[in-house]
């Protein structure tokens, strides 16, 4: 049986609880940086910019080595480079930025006790909820990332949360559209959509099974409410609402600071899918694409590298339909979507290690076993 | 103007203003015809404007001393936060845009961009080839005019070259290379990675183990300019009869 999973604290603090504190479910976000600066002393600060000054020239020697190895000149290559990062960044932007947007927005006109009233208690209608958002909100694996962020802060319990985040870049409007127009309505459209609804769902009803069982290590785990029972009730009235101006300018200081903390993460995932597909040749990788395991082990791994934004990414997998299986096709355009390189490094930012391994190993294991199954039932 | 945070808060409205005036000067000045297709073009116009929003907005928060919300941060995190973000405006800026897998840069070169000739490219004769399986006399005379890049591979003989354009579904990084084979005697000095013009008609050698479809060129002209627009892209494909 599933536990039911407790409701996270509803006047929660920006900063990250630390383990001890954290009341079970709560949101484990990647920790804040401390509120004080250490002292270094002037000598400490030198020795500290020397070193990593010494391991930039070192890293650098050893690229351009590994560049001449590859019989690369590095001039053409940083071109190449540079026209690819910046295509998958110019790409990828808006859709950050309208993450950012939303999740200022949410800050400013979505209280905590709003959260909790809309979510349902029982686990399963909970992620079901998360599902359902994720095929109304038009956000991409981007964009979702700083929506989720400041969901959680309000409260959002985290299997919702995580469903959400999963299901949403690729079950949102935008992307149904542009399956339709690749594929049209057929087998590859409704798998893409039920692989995702179930992988999605799986990951978040492991959470609040893994939060739930958590709570009761800790003797924590609260008694199941009546069912007749109100919503959650809130310890003070709520305090009288800032004037709308004010609210907008908090949306936009908070868009800000989330575009800052996730953009990084962006540009270093952009970076370095740009650097594989530049060093890695693609064909060595399609080659290998054979066979009703490997292929779809190989699809897994040309969407990590490759991170196309999950509104066009069907237009890129219709190019793989007749080449790779139809297992294959459909982990590309499930597991991509849900991780790949500079998402992963955007998850990164935004919660703990924990909860980015759940992150990662469900969909990748899901879909893959998922594609390799159909591939298997097909060949028999 | 004394504490960190400040200075930040200040270096992160310039920055966002460049991103946006980057963004919008690129888009009006058709450089992103190298970055990504061009339907998409409105999500660039989009950025410009939200980076614009956001970093005039955090002018304003600098100008009446309000902190940026994260001001605990320590200085040298925010300076990193600030430094990372600048990454693609400095490629932008300073490394010049270019076609891939064309040496001669599809933005300003001293060369005029040509105009891409009427009819099929070379994208829709080779989709056609390999996709619609027309029998192989449906290729064999008809005229072209095609511009394209040349490709050296290992393996071609003397007077012989690959001739491919990029298609471009959504962006740079999801392009893939259709071509067709030149048979040109004279032209083994144009260089590899070089724009051209080819001019003659098509014929299917089926010497090898699998038909190819060739050009036997009248003319190659390698002086030309790259075209306006460097890549294919799906909605311009030219439908053939009963495709």
């Amino acid at each position: 049986m599933i536990e039911q999973e407790p409701r996270p604290s509803l006047a929660r603090p920006r900063r990250a609880p630390s383990p001890a504190e954290a009341p079970a479910g709560a949101i484990p976000l990647a920790p804040a940086p401390p509120a004080i600066q250490p002292a270094h002393s002037p000598a400490t600060t030198r020795r500290a910019w020397i070193t990593r000054g010494l391991a930039v020239i070192l890293g650098g020697e050893l690229f351009l080595t590994l560049l001449q190895r590859l019989g690369l000149e590095p001039a053409a290559w940083l071109r190449t480079f540079s026209v690819i990062f910046l295509s998958i960044f110019i790409e990828a932007a808006p859709f950050l930025l309208l993450g950012a947007l939303v999740a200022g927005l949410i800050d400013a006109f979505i209280r905590p006790e709003q959260i909790t009233r809309w979510v349902p208690r029982h686990p399963v209608l909970a992620v079901g909820v998360g599902t359902v958002a994720g095929f109304i909100f038009p956000v991409c694996e981007c964009g979702v990332v700083p929506v989720v962020r400041q969901l959680y802060a309000k409260g959002l319990p985290r299997a919702v949360g995580i469903t959400f985040l999963l299901a949403a870049p690729v079950m949102n409007p935008i992307v149904l559209v542009s399956t339709i127009t690749a594929f049209g309505f057929g087998p590859l459209l409704v798998g893409r959509y039920l692989i995702t609804a179930s992988v999605a769902m799986t990951a978040g009803l492991l959470v609040s099974w893994s939060a739930g069982r958590a709570a009761r290590r800790r003797g924590m785990a609260p008694a199941a409410p009546p069912a007749e029972s109100p919503p959650a009730p809130v310890a003070a009235p709520p305090a009288p609402r800032p004037a709308l101006r004010t609210r907008l300018d908090t949306a936009l200081g908070v868009a800000t600071d989330e575009l800052f903390e996730m953009g990084r993460y962006l540009v270093v995932g952009c970076a370095l899918a740009a650097a594989l597909q530049t060093l890695v040749k693609q064909d060595l990788l399609l080659a290998l694409g054979q066979g009703p395991i490997v292929s779809v082990l190989v699809m897994q791994g040309l969407a990590f590298i490759l991170s196309v934004c999950s509104t066009v990414d069907a237009f890129l997998a219709l190019t793989f339909v007749g080449t790779f299986s139809t297992g294959a096709v459909l982990t590309f355009l499930t597991c991509g979507p849900m991780v790949d390189l500079k998402s992963t490094l955007m998850f990164l930012g935004a919660f703990d290690r924990k909860t980015v391994a759940w992150l990662v190993a469900v969909p990748v294991v899901l879909t893959g076993a998922i594609g390799i199954t159909l591939n298997l039932i097909h060949a028999f | 103007m004394d504490e960190p945070w400040e200075w930040t808060g200040l270096a992160r409205a310039g920055l966002l203003l460049a991103l946006g005036t980057y963004f919008g000067s690129s888009y009006l000045s058709g450089n992103l015809n190298n970055y990504i297709n061009p339907e998409y073009n409105w999500l660039v116009l989009l950025s410009a404007g939200l980076f614009g929003l956001l970093g005039l907005a955090q002018a304003a928060r600098f100008v009446r001393g309000h902190a940026p919300e994260h001001s605990h941060a320590p200085a040298q995190a925010a300076w990193g936060r600030l430094a990372v973000l600048a990454v693609p405006l400095a490629l932008g800026i300073f490394v010049p845009g270019q076609t891939l897998g064309a040496s001669a840069a599809a933005g300003p070169s001293g060369k005029p961009p040509t105009a891409e000739p009427p009819g099929r490219t070379v994208v829709d004769w080779g989709r056609a080839f390999h996709y619609h399986g027309y029998p192989n006399s449906f290729y064999e005379g008809q005229a072209v005019d095609l511009i394209g890049v040349v490709v050296r591979e290992g393996g071609l003989p003397a007077g012989q070259f690959a001739f491919a354009r990029l298609v471009m579904r959504h962006c740079a990084a999801d392009t893939y290379a259709v071509g067709l084979l030149v048979v040109a005697p004279g032209t083994d000095s144009i260089a590899d990675g070089s724009w051209a013009r080819v001019t003659g008609t098509l014929h299917v050698d089926l010497q090898p183990r699998d038909p190819v479809l060739e050009i036997r060129a009248r003319d190659v002209d390698a002086t030309i300019g790259p075209p306006e627009f460097p890549y294919i892209y799906p909605q311009n494909f030219v439908s053939f009869p009963g495709s």
